[in-house]
């Protein structure tokens, strides 16, 4: 854990330098899980797309200040995962539907009741689940990403998670 | 439940990691690397401050410490443009320039160089009678002949930017916060459009009611701010866009990206994009023409909007980055700011090329600063 945490501290020092090698080895490693974090919160593919990118983007714009004794990971989990609450919750004011393509596999209809049961959970507690378990974070990291107290960070994931089971039983 | 969230097939989501690639790619390799000194401004300071305190105890205080200070936060002024007037005394065009500076708004016309008062953002209605301007949660319009009599003013509760007057003077589209809002031009109306990039300002398309701006998405909109529709979303750009600009037909509108310009015409269809191998500063149209000036690093450039043809010489060459331009109401001269050199520069374009240069233009506009900074551009209108 501690070699991986140097080589990333490495990979933005090179990148800090200018070298986009070190940058692509960033966004090879951190893109899929902030595009997927945005997805889950989100349920669109296209606002994923813009709300990683715009994650990234402002990486790359604070990249010269970034304070490399801190890991690059969770500043851009933050981000996203804060701009995605901001579009779910924007979205949810004005009600859209999403078409789904049928002829699925069972693994696939799985996964398809997963996301839709996520969808019909609050743009947060959707938040802290994606977070707590796609990302990994504990409730504590949680609670310091999104800037909240940890009694909250806990009953969201704790409500959320029992709807959840509700729902897939 | 991590392996079934990991499972969800995502539509699409290869090509959206080669587009985001890219367009990662293209910022990080058009960014301005912020100076060393900047990035460890911290440990400077604490140094600086050390450094100040014992000059102080031992040789006089004052300018010589406040230079030190400018020189170690990377402030230093370069050359530029030799001879240069020592002050701004007259404009080489007629009209009267508008200019925002950490003091406030100033209003420079024949000899004379007024302060309107604390506003930020100012912007020339049509005819110039008027400027709007903005002070934190309050949007104003002033009038510039009266010492900035205050015309009318309207509180909010959200931060106000950027207020940009139509063409005839009867809307002014302004952001509060990350919302772009419309208020008639007599302050009496008000309503909302939808949310945007509050980084970019409004555009107004000439002779219209439609206005250009960048959405949350960053994709380039026009919409009808009376009817409060969107007419036309420009597809997606080459890069993140930084400033719009229409001509005075409004029949071209610039998309400024980072390092890249895009030429869009009314109807939504793309006359095409050219990387400009450089970071692209600012950019407008020349009065009554598609000729469209460019600041590209330390360059201006003329390039032809119809054709994206670039010409073979630049109009004009720094050594440093410029910062802002406008054109003069007769469309014969360029105002280009040199911030690094605290000049500004005036550029006659056509046959008979001309350069006139004027010096210490910060604390012309900012008096008052211990560290005087540098004004931005706001204008030039009859």
């Amino acid at each position: 854990m501690a070699a991986l945490g140097r080589s990333e501290r490495a990979r933005v020092r090179r990148a800090q330098a200018g070298s986009v090698s070190d940058l692509e080895a960033l966004f090879r490693e951190h893109w899929p899980r902030a595009y997927r974090a945005a997805y889950l919160v989100v349920h669109d593919s296209a606002a994923a797309e813009d709300i990683a990118q715009e994650a990234f983007l402002a990486a790359v714009r604070a990249l010269d200040r970034f304070d490399r004794r801190r890991p690059f990971g969770p500043w851009l989990h933050r981000i996203a995962v804060n701009r995605a609450i901001d579009w779910a919750r924007a979205r949810s004011l004005r009600a859209e539907t999403e078409l789904h393509e049928v002829g699925a596999t069972e693994a696939q209809q799985d996964d398809d009741e997963l996301l839709g049961e996520l969808a019909q959970l609050d743009p947060e507690q959707r938040a802290v689940i994606v977070l707590r378990y796609l990302l990994e974070y504990t409730p504590g990291e949680i609670a310091e990403l999104l800037e909240l107290p940890r009694g909250t960070v806990n009953s969201r994931l704790r409500r959320g998670l029992d709807r959840l089971k509700d729902r897939l039983e | 439940m991590r392996r079934r969230l990991e499972r969800i097939e995502i539509p699409g989501e290869h090509d959206a990691r080669v587009r985001t690639w890219d367009v990662v790619r293209e910022a990080f390799e058009a960014r301005e690397r912020v100076p060393w000194p900047h990035r460890h401004w911290r440990s400077l300071a604490v140094a600086a401050a050390a450094v100040a305190l014992v000059a102080a105890a031992i040789t006089p205080p004052g300018q010589s410490v406040v230079n030190s200070l400018r020189d170690t936060v990377g402030r230093e002024k370069v050359v530029g443009v030799r001879p240069a007037h020592r002050e701004l005394v007259q404009l080489p065009a007629p009209g009267r320039l508008l200019l925002s500076s950490p003091s406030g708004t100033w209003v420079v016309k024949g000899t004379s160089r007024r302060r309107l008062g604390p506003y930020r953002m100012p912007w020339w209605s049509p005819r110039g009678l008027y400027v709007a301007a903005v002070r934190n949660f309050e949007l104003y319009a002033l009038d510039p002949e009266a010492k900035g009599h205050v015309r009318w003013s309207k509180g909010f509760k959200r931060r106000v930017a950027w207020p940009r007057w139509s063409y005839e003077g009867f809307r002014i589209a302004y952001f509060a916060d990350d919302t772009l809002r419309i208020s008639t031009g007599d302050g009496e109306q008000d309503w909302g459009l939808g949310s945007a990039d509050p980084r970019v300002p409004p555009a107004w398309r000439p002779r219209t009611h439609e206005v250009a701006y960048v959405g949350r998405n960053g994709t380039v909109r026009i919409a009808d701010a009376d009817r409060k529709r969107v007419l036309r979303r420009l597809g997606a750009a080459p890069d993140v866009a930084r400033g719009l600009a229409w001509s005075d037909d409004g029949k071209l509108l610039a998309v400024i990206g980072g390092s890249n310009v895009r030429i869009v015409r009314s109807d939504g269809r793309s006359v095409g994009s050219v990387p400009t191998k450089g970071p692209t500063l600012a950019a407008a149209f020349q009065p009554r023409s598609h000729t469209l000036a460019l600041v590209v690093g330390p360059t201006v450039l003329l390039i032809d909007g119809d054709t994206l043809k670039f010409p073979d010489r630049a109009t004009f060459t720094g050594t440093t980055r410029l910062g802002a331009l406008t054109w003069s109401p007769d469309g014969k001269w360029l105002l280009v700011s040199w911030p690094r050199a605290d000049q500004l520069v005036f550029v006659r374009v056509g046959p008979e090329p001309r350069l006139i240069a004027v010096a210490n233009v910060a604390r012309q506009f900012d008096p008052a600063g211990r560290i005087p900074r540098f004004p931005s551009i706001a204008g030039w209108s009859r």
